[in-house]
């Protein structure tokens, strides 16, 4: 009874203060009002009460300038009260407003977050749904704010002044700052990343301007002489029309980003798979070809051993495919190691005779899948980015080999590059559609190495399932991600935000009085919540991501890039000289205008400097034929 | 343009570099501006503005009216990044 007096007190007290510093209330209430209607946290409102500062600094100095005294200050709500008195609204208004609105919006911000903790905690409303729906309609609110602010012109450009990352709007943060733009370091984009979501989430949306902020950051990195030039390589493992659409819109985003040159694989340009150092090349046509395990592990060895004869053959590796193909043959093989000091390698080409020619049929199969886009010439120093289409939809097989040998090629021209001047390349290797292909590349291992080879890995998926065929690769990938999760619309969030982590939170209950009437007693307890609420994530529209990082998450309305399709032309058949097709003539032209890139850096890289890249390979690829189980 | 010297000769005047990259940033300043929003910035040009004349109008040149005008200034500044299109860096 005494509290209910108590609280009844109280409440007429708040009321006649609030009536007594009307002005003060009505810019509170406005405040309140807009906070409530865009979703803001009431720091936004704090934030805004010292953007007024500069206006209280001139009153008061120009008050103690004109009048040699501050006292003046101290009557101006009397004036006002005269003002208002003698109808002059605007008068009485315009005195006040330099110490009133900043006061309001204190005010104003601090009974927002009364009204936000109480909705958090549950404790406030008049039925226990209502914090739900308050935080429904909120995320409503903070939707429709974000749209807005990325719908602006200029209000959201690529990299902000000190060279961070935006990525666009956000919508709420939980552990991260609240700012009204997603900023990330530009560090991150040169780490380890992940993005999933399913179709039409706006993925390719993202991982464009993923891609343009690595160039863009690189280019300046670059520039201030920090890192060698960026590197930006690209698998599509979709393939299919929309691929190339996409390669038209990277060509161009990146391009408008600073990138000199953009080679699309293998429709305009190729790459040389005859460049690998002899010992490498050796693994990387093993594992071009799948082979059982078992019984079946004979021939694997058989074949190894028949391919490293005819690679490593005393007259130098092959230089193309047909030099290749035309050694899977017992007579050649035989006749090459002839000359004396050969024995052992003399021993086994005559002991696997018979297997060559099925060997041979195997690799001729191979490489007529396969294509001319790996017999060159060709290397990644020839362009800034390159956007890779492997057919994973239509040939999933040959997506699989073309994708293991795109990724040996990479990983030994980062390795077999020497520094420039600036420092090592600075390289992005981004897999989209990663599922396609990830039976048979094991890229966690990649992954966890790769830091040290100055290459970041970014990994796209449509499902937690398509990162890699095990669970454990599945985790490996996500735990190793350093530069953050990108989370968009998927059906099965819940491993992934189980990385994101818990936060405190306060659950209260209310005691139910009679029918749909709670009293406002219950019991507060505090629980664990998850960072990034899941259904939340099941229910992101188009265009709309939790970035996951360092046991936070901020929803994030993403920016698009302004770009048009390119118009990208048909494949076009190359010559068999391996010569750039005529399609890429205007390419070809500013490559050759191009700088030599990095400096230093050759097509052939030395051998000595490959020295035991095979042995580094097989480290991060792990040396035995085939994918995960 | 040429200023007299202490000893009375004239000496030449070294452009201000400062004043130069100001300068050099008006026609990318128009590129923006035609490339944003043309129409919102000039309502909100014309809001500052008109919240600064009525200010003066209201009472008068004191410091009440000062203030609100330096409110009205920050506001535009600070909102005024939204209505431009793409910098070089967007």
């Amino acid at each position: 009874m005494i509290s209910r007096a108590v609280r009844s007190l109280a409440a007429i007290a708040a009321a006649l203060l609030a009536v007594a510093l009307a002005p003060v209330t009505l810019v509170a209430a406005i405040s309140l009002t807009a906070a409530w209607r865009n979703g803001w946290p009431a720091s936004r409102l704090y934030r805004t009460a010292a953007w007024c500062l500069p206006m209280l600094a001139v009153w008061l100095a120009a008050t103690a300038i004109s009048r040699h005294s501050l006292s003046p200050a101290m009557v101006a709500p009397h004036l006002a009260w005269l003002d208002v008195r003698h109808r002059k609204y605007l008068a009485a208004a315009i005195l006040l407003a330099p110490p009133v609105i900043p006061a309001g919006l204190l005010a104003g911000g601090w009974a927002w977050s009364l009204r936000l903790a109480s909705m958090s905690a549950r404790a406030g409303g008049r039925s226990p749904a209502a914090a739900a729906s308050f935080d429904q309609r909120q995320w409503r609110h903070q939707v429709r704010a974000a749209r807005a602010r990325i719908g602006a012109a200029g209000a959201v450009p690529l990299l902000a002044a000190r060279g961070d990352f935006i990525a666009g709007a956000v919508i709420r943060a939980v552990g991260h700052p609240a700012r009204p733009l997603a900023r990330l370091p530009a560090s991150r984009l040169r780490s380890h990343q992940l993005v999933i979501g399913g179709t039409g989430t706006g993925k390719t949306t993202l991982m464009l301007r993923l891609w343009a902020a690595f160039m863009a950051t690189g280019l300046k990195r670059h520039a201030a002489g920090l890192a060698g030039r960026p590197l930006v390589v690209i698998l599509d493992c979709k393939g299919g029309a929309d691929a190339r659409r996409i390669a038209g819109l990277a060509r161009r985003v990146l391009q408008a980003s600073g990138a000199g040159n953009v080679a699309v694989w293998p429709d305009e340009t190729a790459l040389s798979l005859w460049g690998l150092p002899a010992r490498q090349l050796v693994t990387t046509l093993v594992d071009l070809i799948e082979h059982g395990s078992g019984g079946a592990a004979y021939y694997t060895d058989v074949m190894e051993a028949v391919v490293a004869l005819a690679v490593e053959a005393p007259s130098g590796p092959p230089a193309s495919t047909a030099d290749f193909l035309a050694r899977l043959d017992p007579g050649w093989l035989t006749l090459a190691y002839a000359a004396g000091g050969y024995d052992d390698q003399l021993a086994v080409a005559r002991s696997a005779a018979r297997q060559v020619p099925d060997i041979a049929l195997r690799f001729r199969t191979l490489f007529r899948r396969l294509g001319p886009g790996l017999d060159g010439p060709g290397s990644f120093a020839d362009a800034d980015a390159w956007y890779c289409i492997l057919e994973g939809t239509a040939e999933i097989a040959v997506a699989e080999a073309q994708a293991r040998a795109l990724v040996d090629l990479l990983a030994s021209y980062v390795t077999g590059t020497p520094a420039g001047s600036a420092g090592p390349r600075q390289v992005l290797l981004a897999v989209d559609e990663f599922s396609a292909v990830s039976r048979r590349l094991p890229i966690w291992q990649l992954y966890e190495r790769a830091r040290s080879l100055g290459l970041a890995v970014q990994v796209s998926s449509q499902s937690w399932h398509g990162l890699a065929v095990r669970q454990d690769d599945r985790y490996r990938l996500a735990a190793t991600a350093e530069g953050g999760i990108w989370l968009m619309r998927t059906p099965h969030p819940e491993p992934v935000v189980a990385l994101a982590g818990h936060r405190a939170s306060t659950d209260s209950t209310r005691l139910l009085a009679g029918w749909l009437r709670w009293r406002r007693q219950g019991t507060s307890r505090l629980q664990q919540a998850p960072v990034a609420d899941p259904d939340l994530v099941r229910r992101l529209d188009v265009g709309q991501t939790a970035y996951i990082h360092r046991g936070g998450a901020t929803f994030i309305q993403v920016k698009p890039l302004v770009a048009g399709p390119a118009a990208l032309r048909e494949p076009a058949r190359r010559p068999t000289s391996g010569a750039p097709a005529p399609a890429a003539v205007s390419d070809a032209a500013r490559l050759e205008a191009l700088p030599a890139d990095p400096p230093g850096a050759s097509r052939g890289e030395p051998p000595e400097l490959l020295a035991g890249i095979s042995a580094l390979l097989d480290q991060a690829f792990g040396p035995g034929p085939g994918g995960p189980e | 343009m040429r200023l007299r010297g202490p000893a009375g000769g004239r000496v030449p005047v070294q452009p201000v570099p400062g004043l130069m990259r100001a300068l050099a940033q008006i026609p990318m300043l128009a590129r923006r501006i035609r490339r944003g929003r043309p129409l919102r910035l000039a309502v909100r040009l014309m809001a500052a503005t008109a919240a600064g004349a009525l200010a003066v109008a209201g009472v008068g040149w004191q410091p009440a009216s000062l203030a609100v005008g330096t409110g009205a200034l920050t506001w535009l500044l600070l909102t005024t990044g939204s209505e431009l299109g793409s910098g070089p860096r967007d």
